[in-house]
């Protein structure tokens, strides 16, 4: 082993040089999108929140009351879990490595516990319309058969996008204690 | 410490990240969304940068993470592609010597076949950081980037020469 050959790997590995100019710019654009899809995140949660309640104000129907309530009882609660479920995951920049692979495997944790938490609203929403679907709640009496099926049709709909983002994160969760592991026997 | 602006920062780091980059992706379009994903979370970063490391340690952190990021986004019959074999034939060809560039391109292939822990190391390595810096970069002492850096070292001599390792 000598320092010529490491010289000699270092001149051929540090002889590559790109332009990163189109690079650069694509990034800028990925970035503005990040932000974009950030704000509408919680725009998105707000504009539900707020809207059914003035949604409410203006029709003053009972039921239209209750579907706003309905909303407040699970929106709020899912809009709270969200913000806590991801303290500590934002705001730090340019972790070593090793404590990134930590973060990363919270990161997932925390994603892993807000899908089984998504299972639950999903459940309390498919709930809450099936009972106005068949007449429990509200002042329309009987059965609902378009709302069922639209129902029905959302609840799969939704539930496939859930199973396969557990599915991606589950597998990431394993790559990750994988590369974990590795890093970690080699300490010495 | 003034916070760098990205464009100085890929102005004295573009190529390194790109160098780091082919040594976790072997297809070009791979390798390009990988610097992609570094320079975005660059842009990120970089307001948050508050000088209590060196410049070039927040780079290759940043480029380091995004690469390890990368790998776990990989689906796990993907990940075992990515560490089969891919030397070129190391007998030399026709002109009787390598070229410039297949002698790189046969470097990257090597370093692309070592395990994670060992290619983080001689990429930084490579790239010419002390072993104090790579493991500031890193997370892990010196000593520890020491006998990493060696392993590598000696794994990649066995590549290189043809071995199997």
């Amino acid at each position: 082993m000598t320092d010529d050959e490491l010289r000699s790997w270092q001149q051929q590995w540090q002889q590559a040089d790109d332009d990163l100019g189109m690079i650069h710019a694509r990034a800028r654009r990925d970035d503005r999108r990040h932000r974009l899809l950030a704000v509408f995140e919680y725009t998105v949660a707000v504009v539900l929140l707020v809207g059914s309640v003035a949604f409410a104000l203006w029709q003053d129907h009972p039921d239209i009351w209750i579907w706003a309530g309905a909303i407040w009882l699970l929106g709020l609660p899912a809009l709270i879990f969200t913000i806590w479920n991801r303290r500590g995951l934002w705001g730090r920049a340019g972790l070593s490595a090793r404590d990134h692979l930590q973060l990363s495997l919270l990161r997932c944790r925390r994603a892993l516990r807000a899908l089984r938490i998504g299972y639950g609203v999903l459940v309390a929403s498919a709930a809450t319309v099936l009972l106005f679907a068949v007449g429990i709640v509200g002042s329309d009496p009987g059965l609902n058969r378009s709302m069922l099926v639209w129902l029905a049709v959302a609840v799969v709909l939704h539930l496939s996008v859930m199973l396969v983002a557990h599915r991606r994160l589950w597998q990431r969760q394993q790559i990750l204690l994988a590369l974990a592991r590795e890093v970690d026997d080699f300490d010495v | 410490m003034a916070t760098p602006s990205i464009e100085d920062v890929l102005r004295q780091y573009g190529a390194a990240l790109a160098r780091i980059a082919g040594s976790y992706e072997r297809a070009p379009a791979g390798r390009e969304d990988l610097v992609q994903d570094m320079v975005l979370a660059l842009i990120q970063a970089l307001p948050r940068f508050r000088g209590d490391s060196a410049v070039a340690t927040f780079v290759y952190r940043v480029a380091t993470n995004q690469a390890i990021d990368r790998l776990a986004r990989r689906s796990p019959a993907t990940l075992e592609l990515s560490q089969a074999p891919d030397l070129p034939d190391p007998a030399p060809g026709p002109e009787g010597h390598y070229s410039q560039a297949s002698r790189r391109e046969h470097l990257l292939a090597a370093v692309r076949q070592l395990p994670l822990s060992l290619r983080q190391v001689i990429t930084l390595v490579l790239e010419g950081l002390s072993h104090a810096q790579i493991g500031d970069v890193l997370g892990i002492t010196e000593n520890n980037v020491a006998v990493r850096a060696n392993r590598a070292r000696a794994r990649l001599r066995e590549l290189l020469q043809g071995g199997t390792a």
